[in-house]
């Protein structure tokens, strides 16, 4: 077996999930998204996707924060510096060995 | 219990967005297709790209019915040339505009990243200009026939849409590169003069963009708003 494949054991679980790794992807895509356009994009629930968040946070790869436009509440996401280091660690993994 | 599980898995992928069924990818491709769905989730860009094709046609009309060096003609030229680039940039902040002041409690808030400079200059951008280009300098240097003209002009159209749909997999993009496609041809075949011909391609294009636009964003706009 190459090395590139074994790597595969290396990558992180936390962004492994494919839901998880579909909000890391899309906020490493843009500057900030609030809950309400992850929603629309993943297609998550909005329970489901409130999980996937926490976790996200917990592991401190996502910072949450809870603001206003307006009238309009909004929760925004932004990827942290180390949650953009473990994409860019992930991605190189997943090229490697596909 | 293995048919329920199974039955399970595959209805809620099936109802999830289709990249929980791709094999491992590219983040960054990933984030492409995501956002290309949700830009085009509430058929606003649809209805600016349908009116602008509207508006070409309008023009293409006025310069084949309209007597050379009217001052309506001019105008014409001048909107095609000056107007058309300066109103597709101004569709982009519309819909920006729009969506931020009416539609954000369904469609979310989301600030891109600033666009290095480079990504102006490189890239798909810099192959379509090429294209355009190419063309346009073909049509000049070789004799071809207004009938190849109209059926190349519908073809790459639907190439670029049927492209972008896959890209994206978003099948009424696909939908509406087949209709451009069939009106080239069929244009092709009825051998009207070039500028009408052009004027009625885009006519059609511009419709059925519209329409699609329309029915898309009338359906988005029943869903319940979800409050998080």
């Amino acid at each position: 077996m190459s090395s590139k494949v074994q790597r595969l054991g290396e990558v992180d679980r936390i962004i492994h999930e494919p839901a998880r790794l579909m909000v890391v992807a899309l906020l490493a895509a843009v500057k900030e998204a609030d809950f309400q356009y992850l929603h629309q994009s993943t297609g998550l629930t909005k329970g489901n996707l409130s999980v996937h968040l926490s976790k996200l946070e917990e592991a401190g790869y996502i910072a949450i924060e809870k603001t206003f436009r307006g009238k309009y509440p909004l929760t925004i996401c932004r990827l942290t510096d180390r949650g953009r280091e473990v994409l860019d660690n992930y991605r190189k993994i997943i090229k490697g060995a596909l | 219990m293995l048919t329920s599980l199974l039955h399970r898995l595959v209805y809620e992928d099936a109802m999830a967005d289709s990249s929980f069924l791709s094999p491992p990818e590219d983040p960054a491709v990933l984030a492409g297709r995501l956002m290309g769905r949700a830009h085009n989730r509430d058929g606003l860009p649809e209805i600016t790209i349908g009116l602008l094709f509207l508006v070409t046609a309008g023009l293409a009309y006025a310069q084949v019915v309209l007597p050379p060096g009217s001052s309506g003609f001019t105008a014409a030229v001048l909107g095609f040339a000056l107007g058309l680039p300066v109103l597709f940039f101004a569709a982009l902040y519309a819909v920006r505009w729009v969506r931020r002041r009416f539609l954000i409690e369904r469609v979310g808030y989301v600030e891109p990243n600033p666009t290095p400079r480079r990504r102006y200059i490189s890239g798909a951008p810099l192959l379509m200009l090429a294209l355009v280009a190419a063309i346009i300098a073909a049509a000049f240097l070789f004799p071809f026939s207004d009938r190849w003209i109209l059926a190349a002009t519908g073809l790459l159209g639907a190439a670029l849409q049927i492209y972008i749909g896959s890209l994206i997999r978003l099948r009424r993009l696909m939908f509406q590169g087949a209709v451009m496609a069939a009106t080239g041809l069929v244009l092709a075949y009825l051998q009207p003069p070039l500028g009408l011909g052009m004027a009625e391609l885009f006519a059609v294009q511009g419709t059925v963009v519209v329409v699609c636009g329309i029915v898309v964003l009338a359906h988005f706009l029943r869903q319940p708003v979800e409050r998080g």
